[in-house]
């Protein structure tokens, strides 16, 4: 598997233990969302180990998680939020990955983030319309 | 120097901020009804709060982690989101009966109907998250509410029978005409308003974001075990002024006004005027950390900036969802909807949601892999599991004894 920023040695990852479910932060430390789902690839090598290609955010994401109908609906929810036809989730390409610990650090602009439309749309509709949205908290 | 000072500030507002509308009504309506043979149960929430966000507050400062956080992590996507619609339903519950709990306060100075004071305090709730710094409310509201002494005062004044109030919160029984279990469904009623989740949910997000480390936690530790505690003598002292004044007469609190007239009787208006000022921090004060643990809970879930120490528009989603919370409490507040009656309900609801967040907290305070050297000892753990036995038998039993007493009635 190719490790962060594609290192060619590889790194070997517990995907479920160290990546799902895990805090996405972007390279200013801005909190993005958390690691709802991990996609593989496999390779034609039968003794691979399979590669992650990418990490899946947002609700799109979450909804396949949680499954059952409360999932189909949250997922109904968010196509219809996205107003995309398509049933793809939000991914982060594995080679925007800069580290892995206890959250999982991105090498991208959380703003240049699919799975942040979300909130880029709230900020811009909704919160920067309110006097002092953008005054310092402290 | 600054050290002490913020060590003495942090037991100051952990005492003024332990007590919330729940407590406000819940330990007079107890001291009414039952003396205090149930003082046993503010004894036991006071040592389950000091537990549960001695251990939050510790494993916020060792990991950087807040509570819901965690629970997304240690439970997954699933149970997760169960346990982030139960505690989320609760926090809204709790927003609405304390920001109808400050508009009652503000009836008793100036006979306005309280429903006219609820959107104002609404708006006034989300004003003052969206624009004043962090440490100023807490400091604000935290010695504010230290106006509730006057409830120590006024019981000494009042000159009980000490030796009988001894004898009866030491002595605990039913007493003879009332049912085992109404008695019990007051016991989680106690308990659950000194344990209510928010409170630990605002703690450990706000250890986060001040950015406590390992050498913060001798403050934690101070505001725990000294705040926690004095609060829970606030909490006594209420529920012995309803002992002395309520229940020789056999008559019960089913309004704020009466939680303050055993203080306005010993101490006259000067007295009351204090409990007033008390009443209204205390609830304004919970109605900002209810309102912010709206945002964090849900925010904490998803993965969201979240936060006060940011822009507000850099944490859009979490703001969003803080206004929205005051906007519900606002439209269920005016629909005229018993403000007390919201509250029993949200402090026995509180009670038998406890250990979907308590035990994330207990398995994060007992790894090792995350915690070094500031696991959960022998001693520590041993009361941390015995909480955890006693919050599952008290939500087990929460709902069958509501239904069983008709909710206490």
């Amino acid at each position: 598997m190719n490790g962060p920023g594609g290192e060619p040695a590889g790194r070997q990852v517990w995907a479920v233990l160290e990546l799902l479910d895990r805090q996405l932060v972007d390279r200013d430390g801005r909190l993005a969302g958390k690691i709802d789902d991990v996609d593989f690839v496999v390779d034609d090598d039968p003794d691979a180990l399979p590669r992650v290609d990418a990490l899946l955010s947002g609700l799109g994401a979450l909804a396949n998680q949680i499954g059952g109908d409360f999932g189909r609906w949250l997922a109904s929810i968010e196509r219809r939020l996205a107003a995309r036809r398509d049933r793809a989730p939000s991914r982060i390409a594995w080679s925007d990955v800069k580290s892995i610990g206890s959250s999982v650090e991105l090498a991208a602009d959380r703003d240049d983030l699919d799975s942040n439309r979300g909130e880029r749309w709230v900020r811009d509709v909704i919160i920067d319309k309110v006097p002092g949205a953008g005054h310092e908290a402290e | 120097m600054k050290k002490v000072f913020g060590v003495t500030l942090g037991i100051l507002t952990a005492m003024g901020g332990f007590v919330d509308i729940g407590d406000l009504v819940a330990n007079s309506a107890t001291g009414a009804r039952y003396g205090m043979s149930l003082a046993w149960a503010v004894v036991l929430g006071v040592v389950g709060i000091i537990v549960f966000a001695e251990m939050a507050g510790r494993v916020a400062s060792v990991t950087q982690r807040a509570v819901f956080d965690l629970v997304r992590e240690r439970l997954g996507a699933r149970a997760g989101l169960v346990n982030l619609g139960a505690s989320f339903f609760i926090t809204v519950l709790t927003l609405i009966a304390e920001v109808a709990g400050v508009a009652l306060s503000f009836q008793l100075v100036s006979d306005v109907n309280y429903l006219l004071f609820i959107p104002l305090v609404g708006f006034a709730v989300w004003l003052v998250i969206w624009r004043v710094k962090f440490t100023t409310l807490e400091t604000v509201f935290g010695l504010m509410g230290l106006a509730m002494i006057v409830t120590i005062v006024a019981i000494v004044q009042l000159h009980p029978d000490w030796s009988s109030l001894w004898h009866h919160a030491s002595h605990p029984s039913v007493p003879p005409g009332e049912g085992r279990p109404t008695y019990f469904y007051f016991a989680i009623a106690l308990f659950g308003a000194a344990m209510t989740p928010y409170e630990v949910f605002f703690f450990s997000s706000g250890a986060v974001e001040e950015k406590w480390t390992r050498s913060d936690l001798v403050l934690n530790k101070a505001n725990v075990y000294l705040g926690f505690p004095l609060g829970g003598l606030l909490s006594l002292s209420l529920m012995a002024g309803a002992a002395v004044v309520f229940h020789p007469l056999g008559v019960g609190v089913d309004f704020l006004s009466q939680v303050a007239l055993p203080t306005s009787l010993a101490l006259g208006k000067v007295g009351l005027a204090f409990v007033i000022v008390g009443f209204v921090a205390c609830t304004f004060g919970a109605a900002l950390e209810t309102a912010l643990s709206c945002g964090y809970t849900m925010s904490q879930y998803f993965g969201w900036q979240w936060g006060k120490l940011v822009r507000p528009r850099e944490a859009a989603r979490f703001h969003l969802v803080v206004v929205s919370s005051i906007v519900v409490a606002i439209v269920v507040g005016v629909t005229a909807i018993d403000p007390i009656k919201v509250t029993e309900y949200s402090i026995v609801l509180s009670a038998a949601a406890l250990p979907l967040t308590y035990f994330p907290i207990l398995v994060v305070a007992n790894d090792a892999n995350y915690m070094g050297d500031d696991v959960n000892g022998p001693v520590r753990n041993a009361i941390a599991t015995f909480y955890m036995v006693l919050l599952t038998v008290v939500a087990a039993a929460t709902i069958p004894l509501m239904i069983a007493t008709k909710a206490g009635s």
